[in-house]
């Protein structure tokens, strides 16, 4: 009885407290509170929580009390992508159509794979291999070096190796990154993505043309012939390299064409150049009409 | 209860910190700063003074089967109002102390002067053992802090808003502190030393009284 006792007094004196000091908190709650701006807590609901950093702030809440701050453009978001962008321009009242899409890209086409200094046995890393002497085993010093360290570091499964250069694919890709902080020989980067008429020069080698020709069979030998032929002035060359603006660029083509080394792609693909010819001139017209 | 006993044991004989080591967990981490140690030291001063008022006064209510729960509970009241205060008028302090400001609730000195302490005493005994224990508990965060920003940053009175927009008061050129203070590393050698040097005074003062004695 005593100990039945001991339970009921326990239970009332631990309810009680709780419910005096529960009170007592509910006060403090009232009288401290701090506003926090609604739209913070409206912005962390739609984004997608993953916390991944992509955006360049400490998580979530931190991308969402930038944005609130406007510190932070609404399309930031690199795992939500485009609707998570729609969403926070509403919250924010300001239109999200700035939203572009952004993809990781190879900037080698992995055609020096052949053109080795040496033999190479050793951790299948790029990172590892980079630190030999002459910058690993590969004949470019800028190409790929084909080792995977992208794809063991991406998050979304978006890039492998294939027959020894990486490629991303553009529909997984979230453009967290990751594979650009990793890769040792900066090759890959960050590109607006479009979904028609996206133009790269998947090339990285800064060689002058002699060079390029011995260790690679398609890579940039810097001729300039795409910068000439541009329209809209979008390439540059850049130390024996072409460099494309993709704020000037309208996927005309016309570089591809004209790419002695058929380096440039259209969508992946590098254009036939006889059937394509009289194609590309029409539809970069009709886009400089637009 | 005699007063000054209470007031030489807080401060000296019984300090928190530097004689029951407790508390370790929030002195190592936050000691590195000026603002952040003053800040600390008056949050568990505060704290430790309501909740040993209000632990004393329930001593006869609570059982004793189920008294460290209601110490908790009286203690998790405190800090939520504390923390709710500081996140409304002192931000810069909220963030900088983060999550050891909640963590109070778990810290030993408050739980421990509840057990040890206030639920034998009265009332007007126990709160004045949780001001004089949260002044010793705050002199050496304060101690800590200025030795650890001094040789860790060449700072002192760092964090400061009004001063020198927080930067607080350049001594030692840049560059030439010495890191490893700032680091929870330098954190226990800074204390290994001051408990060394308070060891080495209450021996001597216990030296010199047992001479008296003898003479």
């Amino acid at each position: 009885m005593s100990d039945m006792n001991l339970v009921l007094f326990g239970l009332l004196v631990m309810g009680g407290l709780g419910l005096l000091f529960g009170a007592v908190l509910a006060f403090a709650a009232r009288v401290f509170a701090v506003e926090v701006d609604p739209r913070e807590e409206a912005i962390i609901g739609c984004l997608p929580g993953a916390n991944c950093g992509g955006c360049g702030f400490p998580g979530c809440a931190g991308y969402a009390a930038a944005v609130v701050k406007g510190e932070a453009p609404v399309n930031r978001c690199a795992a939500g992508g485009g609707p998570v962008a729609d969403q926070i321009a509403e919250i924010m009242g300001v239109s999200a159509d700035a939203a572009v899409r952004m993809v990781a890209q190879v900037h080698c086409t992995g055609c020096g794979v052949d053109h080795q200094k040496y033999q190479y046995i050793g951790v299948e890393d790029c990172v590892a291999a980079a630190r030999l002497p002459g910058g690993g085993p590969l004949g470019c010093d800028y190409g790929c070096l084909g080792m995977g360290s992208c794809e063991k570091v991406c998050p979304f499964d978006a890039i492998h190796v294939h027959s020894g250069v990486a490629k991303v694919d553009e529909d997984k890709c979230k453009a967290c990154n990751q594979c650009v902080d990793i890769c040792p020989r900066h090759i890959i980067a960050l590109e607006p993505y479009k979904t028609k008429k996206h133009v790269t020069i998947p090339c990285s080698s800064h060689d002058k043309g002699p060079a390029v020709t011995k260790v690679c069979s398609n890579g940039c030998i810097g001729c300039a012939l795409c910068a000439k032929s541009c329209p809209k002035e979008a390439i540059t060359m850049v130390n024996n390299l072409a460099v494309i603006d993709y704020d000037k660029c309208v996927g005309c083509g016309i570089c591809a064409q004209k790419c002695p080394r058929k380096l440039i792609t259209v969508d992946g693909k590098v254009p036939e150049p006889k059937p394509a010819a009289p194609k590309a001139a029409p539809t970069a017209e009709a886009k400089t009409q637009e | 209860m005699d007063i000054k006993k209470q007031f030489k044991e807080g401060l000296v004989t019984q300090n928190p910190v530097l004689v029951q080591l407790l508390g370790m967990c929030s002195t190592m981490a936050i000691t590195t700063v000026f603002f952040n140690g003053v800040g600390m030291g008056i949050s568990v001063l505060i704290i430790l003074t309501c909740s040993n008022i209000v632990i004393s006064a329930l001593r006869k209510v609570i059982p004793d089967s189920i008294r460290i729960a209601c110490f908790v509970v009286v203690i998790a009241t405190f800090v939520t109002i504390v923390d709710l205060m500081l996140q409304a008028f002192i931000p810069a302090l909220a963030d900088s102390l983060g999550v050891f400001i909640p963590l109070i609730v778990v810290n030993c000195i408050i739980l421990g002067r509840a057990e040890a302490f206030c639920y034998k005493n009265g009332v007007a005994a126990s709160a004045a053992d949780g001001v004089f224990q949260g002044i010793g508990y705050t002199w050496v965060l304060v101690v800590m802090c200025l030795v650890r920003e001094f040789l860790g940053n060449g700072t002192i009175l760092g964090g400061l808003s009004f001063l020198n927009d927080g930067q607080g008061i350049r001594i030692l050129p840049e560059g030439v502190g010495a890191l490893g203070i700032s680091l929870p590393v330098g954190g226990f050698l800074v204390l290994a030393c001051l408990i060394a040097f308070m060891q080495w005074v209450l021996s001597r003062d216990k030296g010199k009284k047992t001479e008296e004695v003898a003479k």
